[in-house]
């Protein structure tokens, strides 16, 4: 492959004030063009994911807009998790094929700043894992739909309470050294335990917060990138792959088709598994990241709860996931979801991850997952 | 729990109809012998016809959750309630509440049977487990 991430863009999780959506959107575009070394006016391409908090039919072209730039390509993507790392592929489809020199890819949210977060969480129950006729009217919640999976990997293969708080536990250790985290505060696992339940066998600690937030990203070729004062980050290969829409279409509640995602990816990058120094895997829940880790096929099917609680994927280990806290306590941006894995990825190879760094992280994965299960996106990020 | 209402004129349509009438019944393909969740009204394997097939009612319980804090604000009053996915003595693996039960109670692979609860529209009803 013959892109770079060029540049990054992330701004502190959280609860914004008096900012809007769109302007949150112009933030994250202008910190990544000037991390990249470019200007508005390189921009040739725009691909973004429309946020709830904003209603536009073709967000990309507002974007635009706002930016008072008119680029040839300004598309909206629908992808769910995997959007940043589909958004990346679509660039360097655009790039390889000549369409485009300088790609701009934003995915940001404001659930807790733009509309009320009890909104944001009724819409996303009502709009594609369960199904809107025959499912709906039994009241379902997201969270509920995790926990069917989280309920049938224990009567299957033992998974423990404990084990999924081991998950909670080590992404909130990773936040802690992260300045732009949502969750911060120190978290025991006396405290994960006293959570009250959002939808058993899941506990609030189980749960992602949502939060304002999202991220951008520059993507030109590899050859341009080199001559611009910036530190470009190669895209070593791309894979995605998909199971079901509705997780009761799914023929299986444990085995979700994710890996196709990672054998792809590896496969265009000449890589095995045991090349990855780094995982960003997509945690929206703490059984999300578990079955994800066994659906990718980096811990043995069954095995992911006892793994973690064990520590094998903490800082120091051979395979280290998440120093940036995850989706669980860096934070879930609603539909800029899974563009933390993206910058935290970036962020490792180019070696600035401050206390967080993965000593000698060469090669990183950055996961998305979409709705329940449902779709998967691999990035995998070296040196350029 | 008070059901909303499914919308009218889907797949879905005759699945709560039956239920109002008190049969379980689902689509399913004789052609390939499989029931088609989520319902519609051609099979997703070979593309015939689906007809509505009767089904006894009876059951396991394949997982669940315990709801403790709903979505709709309808509900609210509901919780703790619980969903579930069903796999009926035919095959057929639906999704649907469990209700007269103490969730506490519930374990993965009990049997289960099949009863029907109202909507918010007086024409559909849907179907509903019990432990049996
Ligand atoms: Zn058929």
């Amino acid at each position: 492959m013959t892109v770079a991430i060029a540049g990054i863009g992330e701004l502190p999780h959280g609860k914004s004030v008096g900012q809007t959506a769109m302007e949150r959107h112009e933030q994250l575009i202008k910190l990544a063009l000037d991390d990249a070394g470019l200007k508005l006016s390189d921009v040739d391409a725009i691909l973004t994911v429309a946020p709830r908090a904003d209603s536009y039919l073709i967000h990309a072209t507002a974007v635009a807009e706002y930016l008072k730039i008119r680029p040839a390509i300004a598309f909206t993507l629908e992808a769910g998790g995997p959007g940043p790392m589909a958004m990346v592929e679509m660039a360097r489809g655009y790039i390889e094929g000549g369409s485009a020199k300088t790609v701009v890819i934003v995915a940001a949210d404001m659930p807790l700043g733009g509309l009320t977060q009890n909104a944001y969480i009724h819409t996303l129950s009502e709009v594609g894992p369960v199904h809107p006729d025959l499912e709906v009217p039994f009241g379902p919640s997201v969270p509920s739909m995790f926990a069917l999976v989280a309920r049938h990997h224990m009567y299957r293969y033992g998974l423990t309470q404990a084990q999924m708080g081991a998950v909670a536990l080590q992404g909130r250790r990773g936040a802690q050294l992260h300045p732009n985290a949502m969750m911060r505060k120190p978290l025991t696992m006396e405290e994960y335990e006293q959570s009250p339940w959002i939808a058993a066998p899941l506990k609030r600690l189980d749960c992602a917060p949502v939060c304002d937030g999202g991220g951008a990203a520059v993507i030109t070729s590899l050859e341009r990138a080199k001559d611009l004062p910036c530190k470009p980050v190669k895209v070593l290969g791309t894979g995605f792959s998909m199971g079901h829409m509705h997780l009761s279409a799914s023929p299986d509640l444990t085995d979700f088709n994710g890996g196709p995602s990672l054998d792809r990816a590896l496969a265009a990058a000449k890589l095995d598994r045991s090349a990855i120094d780094v995982g960003l895997i997509y945690d929206c829940f703490t059984i999300a990241m578990l079955i994800n880790m066994e659906d990718l096929g980096l811990a043995p099917r069954g095995e992911a709860g006892r793994a973690f609680a064990s520590g094998a994927f903490a800082p120091g280990t051979k395979l280290p996931i998440n120093p940036h806290g995850g989706l669980l306590s860096h934070g879930h941006p609603a539909r800029g979801a899974g563009f933390g894995n993206l910058v935290e990825g970036v962020v490792q190879v180019r070696g600035e991850a401050g206390e967080r760094q993965v000593p000698n992280a060469k090669i990183a994965l950055a996961h998305g997952m979409g709705a329940v299960f449902a779709t998967h996106g691999c990035l995998l990020l070296g040196a350029a | 729990m008070i059901h909303s209402a499914p919308r009218q004129g889907r797949e879905s349509t005759p699945v709560w109809q039956a239920a109002k009438e008190g049969r379980l019944e689902l689509p399913y393909c004789p052609a390939c012998g499989k029931f088609e969740w989520p319902a519609r009204r051609t099979c997703s394997t070979c593309g015939g016809e689906t007809v509505m097939k009767q089904c006894a009612g009876t059951g396991t319980l394949l997982t669940f959750s315990v709801i403790h804090r709903a979505v709709n604000p309808e509900l609210a009053s509901a919780t703790p309630y619980v969903v579930a996915f069903v796999v009926l003595d035919e095959g057929a693996r639906i999704f649907t509440n469990i209700v007269d039960c103490d969730p506490a109670t519930l374990k993965c692979g009990q049997p289960v049977r099949c009863r029907f609860e109202e909507t918010k529209d007086p024409d559909l009803w849907v179907p509903v487990f019990t432990p049996a």
